[in-house]
């Protein structure tokens, strides 16, 4: 039994619930990322997620989808602290189509989360593509659930999100920016939105924090906001002048090579960033070979 | 008067209670909305607390001018028809009545009664007011009607032993706050001394129905109505037999000529004169000045008495306060921001910091800082005690500096990377950068220092708020 069988038997295991999709189908070297340059974003989305094998592949009929934008902070959308609200509603109108029965759309914000919900404009857009918007700063054990984390080297165990975990499929909506401690911080570092645990602390190691997650919770489908990324000032930036206009969304079944795809955009080596070389270490894939898809509309 | 007009008119305050409580209500509720937050109009509009910020603009003046004109030509309507206190201090009446009248010494039948009527503490708490609106001892805060309810809303503790008080008062009397305690009905029983329209007793067959008046204003033995205790609530007036309750224009220094003459003490004879009631009135008004010049020197004594002045406190006021005097000074303490803030950050003050913070607002950065967009606080802030700003005044104006402790920051107690606080820092330029230094962590990468640019900080306390160390690193401070 490889790690990855025994990750799945362990998931299966201790969630007790229907994991059929918690891991991705396909990770590692077959990996496809899909790239698409185009300032209309919804479009964009949608071909992204088109040149990865389409929203069928990642979500079946009846499914309970997990959504999980970056809301970490109480500021207006066109800052792009946050991820875009297009792509959140975009996002959730295709989990709709291929006939998932709930999408809920979440994130441990940093800020107050009812400003930040709102503020970002994501609370409505994803409310009008008929997703549940949850607020998950209280953590309790109605929405936090203790997980280990196996061959975990800076997380031994971390609660983690139940609606993640008990989702049939999680799909991961950062938005691309630079962050100091991190570097830059894409879908990987997302996954702090996801976990209970006090998470400034994970400052501390911050790359094996990391990449420990994202071994533990693997995203079953990556959608990166790139349509203007945040070259300085991150994460929380505030002002028009820290961005530059790349319009890109990149999509991809792992969320390392989604990272990796979107690092070139600020002229980064994927293996610069250290998560992103542990990721590598800890079975999440190649970051510097995956077979790659890019159009431009 | 007609028994059906005074119906209708007892109807129309009950209407218009229901009104202005629901509007109470509805901007309290608003007001604990974020993105729907309104500033209380009954305290933003008002004489007495108008006193506190003569730099309120053209509408409040306006407003709180409309309600002394009201009082003085119509008497204490505001008490009867608008104050949402009073209509909950009615409803409370109206619940424990049952218990009041078995109340063997429910003031009604209480001989201190007389004497509460003749003095009432109203009047010299009035006083007191009318003299400490100007300086920094915290008196109308405490009694004024309108502060109480916000109080009580919030379903603070002060608040809720307040209601407690009153749901006592409510075992003794009727409107036992509003007729001899309230400093807001005592100056609006002020002007409705002017005798304009007010309730009068045209007739009266001495059936003592009317004494069941709430504020006991109703006085049949004597054929008056003692306008600057009335609220014009029409309860019982529909009731009197005689049908000899006129509320119309009475002029100045004049008894209009249809009253009747009040009938002796021993109610034997019907034609005997009782003594003049214009020189009783006069010698009540005597007495009343008498208790508000006493209230004047309390309330210059409570200016004067040192535990009351101003001790300088190194609180963090909330957004926007730069002149702590004149917040002190202004600050209602009604508790609204404490209650609206989203992010739960404002706290109540005790008496450690002195007399005069008592119960102001001072923040502490936990869980949250101040957030970088959020002007709730200003918003609510009926005093404008917290000034209303613009949002980049807001997000320009400190509230304090953060200072890096660097015995307790993991990145130089323990060489070990973390910035939490420079990255989570809202300012665009960020008040925190970091210093590459030559030294490493565990890992090899070398270490992150963060330094604080004082000049770009506001002392929002986000870093604070997020920062892992324990105890925690960084700290804003005035």
């Amino acid at each position: 039994m490889n790690r990855r069988d025994f990750l799945r038997t362990a998931a299966i295991a201790s969630f007790g619930l229907a994991a059929r999709r918690l891991l991705p189908l396909d990770v590692g070297s077959t990996a496809e990322v899909g790239v698409v340059r185009s300032t209309n974003i919804e479009a964009a989305v949608q071909r992204a997620v088109e040149l990865v094998g389409g929203i069928g592949r990642y979500v079946g009929r009846g499914d309970i989808v997990s959504v999980k934008p970056n809301i970490a902070f109480n500021s207006p959308p066109q800052y792009k602290a946050t991820t875009d609200p297009v792509v959140v509603r975009t996002v959730v109108d295709l989990c709709f189509r291929a006939g998932a029965s709930k999408v809920y759309v979440f994130d441990r914000t940093v800020s107050n989360p009812k400003l930040s919900y709102v503020t970002t404009g994501i609370e409505q857009a994803a409310e009008q593509a008929g997703a549940k918007v949850l607020y998950v700063d209280d953590v309790n054990s109605r929405l936090y659930k203790q997980i280990l984390v196996r061959d975990g080297v800076y997380l031994k165990e971390t609660l983690v999100n139940k609606y993640v975990l008990e989702s049939d499929v999680f799909i991961n909506l950062p938005v691309a920016k630079q962050h100091s401690t991190a570097g830059l911080t894409m879908g990987m570092k997302n996954l702090m939105g996801i976990t209970g645990d006090n998470r400034s602390r994970w400052h501390w190691d911050l790359h094996e924090a990391i990449s420990d997650i994202n071994a533990a919770v693997p995203s079953n489908l990556t959608v990166v906001d790139a349509t203007a990324i945040m070259t300085q000032r991150g994460p929380t930036g505030g002002s028009l002048s820290y961005l530059e206009d790349t319009d890109t969304i990149i999509a991809s079944s792992g969320v390392a090579q989604a990272d990796a795809e979107a690092a070139t955009l600020f002229g980064k080596e994927p293996h610069e960033l250290g998560y992103l070389r542990l990721a590598e270490q800890k079975g999440l894939g190649s970051i510097a070979s995956y077979s790659r898809k890019e159009i431009a509309l | 008067m007609r028994p059906g007009i005074l119906k209708r008119l007892k109807i129309g305050r009950i209407i218009s209670q229901i009104l202005f409580f629901t509007l109470f209500l509805f901007v309290f509720i608003r007001s604990l909305d974020p993105f729907a937050a309104l500033e209380n109009p009954f305290l933003r509009f008002d004489p007495l607390i108008f006193l506190t910020n003569p730099e309120a603009n053209l509408l409040v003046i306006a407003v709180a001018a409309a309600l002394v004109i009201l009082a003085i030509l119509l008497g204490r309507v505001f008490c009867g028809w608008i104050c949402p206190l009073g209509s909950l201090i009615e409803a409370l009446d109206f619940i424990l009545s049952p218990l009041r009248k078995r109340n063997p010494v429910a003031l009604q039948r209480y001989p201190g009664r007389k004497l509460l009527v003749r003095y009432p503490v109203s009047l010299l708490l009035l006083g007191t007011v009318l003299v400490t609106v100007f300086t920094q001892a915290p008196v109308l805060q405490f009694l004024h009607p309108n502060i109480w309810i916000i109080r009580i809303a919030s379903t603070t503790a002060v608040g809720l032993v307040f209601l407690g008080l009153l749901l006592l008062f409510s075992l003794f009397s009727r409107r036992l706050w509003c007729t001899y305690l309230c400093p807001l009905g005592a100056l609006y029983g002020l002007l409705a001394r002017i005798p304009l329209f007010r309730l009068r007793i045209s007739a009266c067959s001495n059936c003592g129905r009317c004494e069941r008046c709430p504020t006991d204003a109703a006085n049949y033995r004597e054929r008056d109505v003692m306008s600057h205790q009335c609220i014009v609530c029409f309860d019982y007036e529909s009731q009197c037999p005689a049908e000899g309750f006129r509320y119309n224009l009475q002029r100045a220094g004049k008894q209009t000529g249809d009253a009747v003459p009040p009938p002796t003490p021993s109610r034997s004879g019907d034609g005997t004169r009782s003594p003049e009631p214009s020189s009783s009135s006069r010698r009540s008004f005597l007495k009343h000045g008498v208790q508000l010049v006493a209230g004047f020197a309390v309330g210059g004594l409570l200016t004067g008495i040192g535990f009351l002045r101003r001790r300088i406190t190194t609180l963090l006021r909330p957004p926007g306060v730069v002149d702590e005097a004149r917040f002190v000074e202004n600050c209602l303490r009604c508790l609204q921001c404490v209650r609206s803030c989203p992010n739960q950050i404002i706290k109540i003050t005790g008496v450690e910091h002195g007399f005069a913070s008592l119960y102001t607002p001072h923040l502490e950065f936990r869980p949250y800082g101040c957030d970088y967009f959020c002007q709730v606080c200003q918003q609510v802030c009926p005093n404008r005690a917290i000034p209303l700003q613009t949002l980049v005044q807001k997000q320009t104006t400190p509230i304090g500096i953060a200072r890096i402790d660097e015995k307790v920051c993991v990145v130089f107690k323990d060489k070990v990377n973390c910035l939490v606080c420079e990255e989570v820092c809202p300012v665009p330029e960020k008040a925190i950068h970091y210093v590459v230094s030559i030294e490493t962590d565990e890992a090899g990468e070398p270490l992150r220092e963060p330094s604080m640019v004082p000049e770009a900080c506001i002392g929002c306390g986000i870093c604070e708020a997020r920062c892992p160390a324990e105890p925690v690193a960084i700290r804003v401070a005035i």
